[in-house]
């Protein structure tokens, strides 16, 4: 009796060993896919995709997975205390060739802090991307809000990265809007930004086959930048207007 | 009681209702990493079933918050307490039962069912010690198998209403004189006592127990009687009419008899009720192998009953609802088992896509249901124990054994072996 309940427990033991390994195995199968493959022609268009609030387990997936089908790099600006909850999107993005950035720590707006503070939310937000990507060191801060002053700029410590092209997809039910947001005065050179949110997730298919349809060549913002003159790229870091639009 | 159960049904509805908007967009994300039939398996099985039912379970009892007290009774009663090689408590249990608070006379059938210890002459070194209004009868059963020595008892009640007590269970001063006041008042055909665990002092598998008696059995009881449908009648601690059981042919010999005959009297549309203030204090399982082998039977039980009424064939609404409920159980222990601890490891290693948001959420409703069936048997004012290890073993072990334990029962009723007495 004794010795069949203890086989029948070890055989239910073994049964969910089997199905937490097979789902370990879909899991992790997302890391080991190829990277994008694509090749630069430096002589046509490109745009930069960037991705700001992520990683959220709900929403990044999707980006992800329509970015992998599109074969579409990108550059995620994350949120330093969301990352914990995103530890596999965050390995998932850096294993298929995107590029991972910094939006602080807590996403507050830093105009509003003290210089500590400020050193304190991009240190803390790197300390936090250094867990899941050992040695990964942030070359950009996206500040929240797109809201930033001179002070920001000093103590941050890192390049500030700002947009474009705005595709204020942050306003919910308006896809449509999001996409001629974006897709309607797109010119060579753009920095467009977007969220890992619902809307976003709808219509980014339609957003980058589009922009293929027109010539675009999607890169990252490391890729963009190479190809950028000093001026373009001062211009991108400090837009004309002192605040951000959104 | 039909008002309360549709406002009931309203609340779970609205309850499933959420979870599975909420739902929708947790299996779109979880199926970017797994497969979407198993996903939606899952969700089913963490939370929109258990959702459904504890919410259900929480509100109804939120409900029926008042504890119903009926005029006392004083007529003659009669237990049968059967006993296999119970020398160790079956004395104390007879003593329990003469030392009752009862107004009328108790006749007590104590049947030894061929026992080969020292039980005979146990139970006749208290047999005299009968007071007034107390009588206490020997008898011999030679057929070994619980339901021939309840038979056997059930074949001299004289009186119309009969209680059935484990050997090992002990009674609460009060609890005779409160089961006979319920149905006498309700004319049901079994109330259901409150069972208690035991001086669970021993083993930490014991103290476990006492969470499960005091919170899951005790709201699942409540919930089913206040519908008059109480599907286990525990042959541990009820009150049964006697021509009620004599109608549906006594008690058949199968691992769950007290199941088996609680079935059948439901489905002649016979009501079943629970009486949370009528206390028994039973001895549990000392050892994780005794546990697991008593939640075994109770497994084959479940699917005796299941299988001789089916759930089309109750005799009212509410039975036919509760028994499709437990149909469930079995996808509930499956989900456990391969959903629940497969997602939890997930989690763990950083992937929420199975344990979730939605899963803290049926967490929390469980969490609430259980405090309120403790606060509720709290104001009982019946003594029971409390331990803090107990506690967290029933927590973190309890289920995965239960449902282990469960699933092998299936199994066995599935391929028909023959189990073992008690
Ligand atoms: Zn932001």
């Amino acid at each position: 009796m004794k010795r069949k309940n203890i086989c029948f427990a070890l055989f239910v033991l073994g049964l969910i060993a089997t199905v937490t390994a097979l789902l370990l195995w879909g899991v992790y199968s997302r890391l080991s896919r190829p990277p994008i493959t694509q090749t630069l022609d430096p002589d046509r268009p490109m745009v930069a995709l960037t991705f700001d609030d992520g990683p959220s387990p709900r929403y990044t997936p999707q980006i992800l997975d329509i970015l992998y089908q599109t074969q579409t790099p990108a550059t995620f600006f994350l949120v330093g205390e969301r990352m914990e909850g995103g530890r596999l999107l965050i390995r998932e993005m850096k294993a298929v060739g995107h590029q991972v950035e910094c939006h602080t720590y807590s996403h507050q707006n830093l105009s509003a802090l003290t210089g500590e503070e400020i050193r304190q939310e991009v240190a803390l937000a790197q300390e936090e991307v250094e867990k899941i990507l050992p040695g990964h060191k942030f070359r950009y801060l996206r500040p929240p809000y797109g809201s930033y002053t001179q002070k920001v700029e000093q103590e941050a410590g890192i390049t500030l990265a700002m947009w474009t092209v705005d595709s204020r997809d942050s306003e919910p039910g308006q896809e449509d809007k999001i996409y001629s947001n974006v897709v309607d005065h797109i010119k060579d050179g753009d920095v467009v930004v977007l969220h890992d949110c619902p809307e976003t997730a709808k219509v980014l298919e339609s957003i980058i086959l589009t922009l293929k349809e027109k010539g675009y060549q999607l890169v990252t913002l490391d890729q963009l930048a190479a190809r950028l003159t000093q001026e373009e790229k001062e211009a991108l870091i400090i837009p004309s207007t002192w605040k951000g639009k959104s | 009681m039909k008002g309360k159960f549709a406002a009931t049904m309203i609340f779970a509805g609205v309850w499933l209702g959420l979870s599975i908007w909420f739902a929708i967009g947790w299996a779109r994300e979880a199926s970017c990493y797994l497969p979407a039939a198993y996903v939606w398996w899952a969700i089913i099985g963490l939370a929109l079933l258990p959702g459904f039912m504890m919410s259900g379970m929480f509100f109804s009892n939120l409900l029926h918050w008042k504890c119903r007290t009926y005029p006392h009774t004083g007529q003659d009663t009669t237990v049968i307490l059967c006993a296999h090689n119970e020398e160790g408590t079956v004395a104390r249990t007879i003593q329990g039962i003469l030392d009752q608070d009862y107004l009328g006379k108790i006749r007590v059938l104590v049947v030894d069912n061929a026992s080969t210890d020292r039980t005979r002459s146990e139970i006749f070194r208290v047999k005299d010690l009968a007071g007034e209004n107390r009588q206490v009868e020997y008898l011999y059963c030679a057929q070994k198998g619980k339901a021939h020595a309840l038979n056997t008892g059930l074949a001299q009640v004289e009186t119309a209403y009969f209680i059935t007590v484990d050997a090992d269970t002990y009674l609460e001063k009060n609890a005779v004189q409160r089961i006979m006041d319920h149905i006498n008042a309700r004319q049901s055909a079994c109330v259901a006592g409150n069972l208690f665990v035991d001086r669970p002092t021993r083993t930490l598998c014991a103290k476990m127990q006492i969470y499960d008696y005091l919170m899951s059995i005790a709201a699942i009881k409540r919930f089913q009687g206040s519908y008059r449908s109480t599907l286990v009648a525990q042959g541990a601690f009820s009150a049964y009419s006697t021509q009620a059981v004599r109608q549906a042919g006594g008690w058949q010999d199968r691992m769950g008899e007290d199941i088996v005959l609680t079935y059948q009297l439901l489905e002649k549309g016979l009501p079943s009720t629970y009486e949370p203030r009528a206390v028994g204090y039973t001895t549990v399982p000392q050892t994780w192998n005794g546990l697991y082998n008593q939640r075994k039977r109770w497994a084959i039980g479940m699917l005796e009953g299941l299988s001789q009424v089916k759930p089309w064939q109750q005799g009212s609404f509410f039975a036919c609802h509760f028994t499709c409920l437990n149909v469930g159980v079995i996808y509930l222990d499956l989900a456990f088992l391969l959903g629940f601890i497969p997602g939890l490891v997930l989690a763990c290693m950083g992937c929420f896509c199975l344990v979730g948001a939605l899963t803290i959420f049926t967490v929390a409703v469980g969490a609430l249901l259980s405090a309120a069936v403790y606060l509720y048997q709290k104001k009982l004012g019946i003594p029971f124990h409390n331990s803090l290890p107990g506690f967290i073993a029933f927590l973190l072990v309890f289920q995965g054994l239960q449902s282990t334990a469960a699933l092998h029962g299936y199994m066995i009723h599935l391929f028909r072996r023959k189990g073992e007495w008690k």
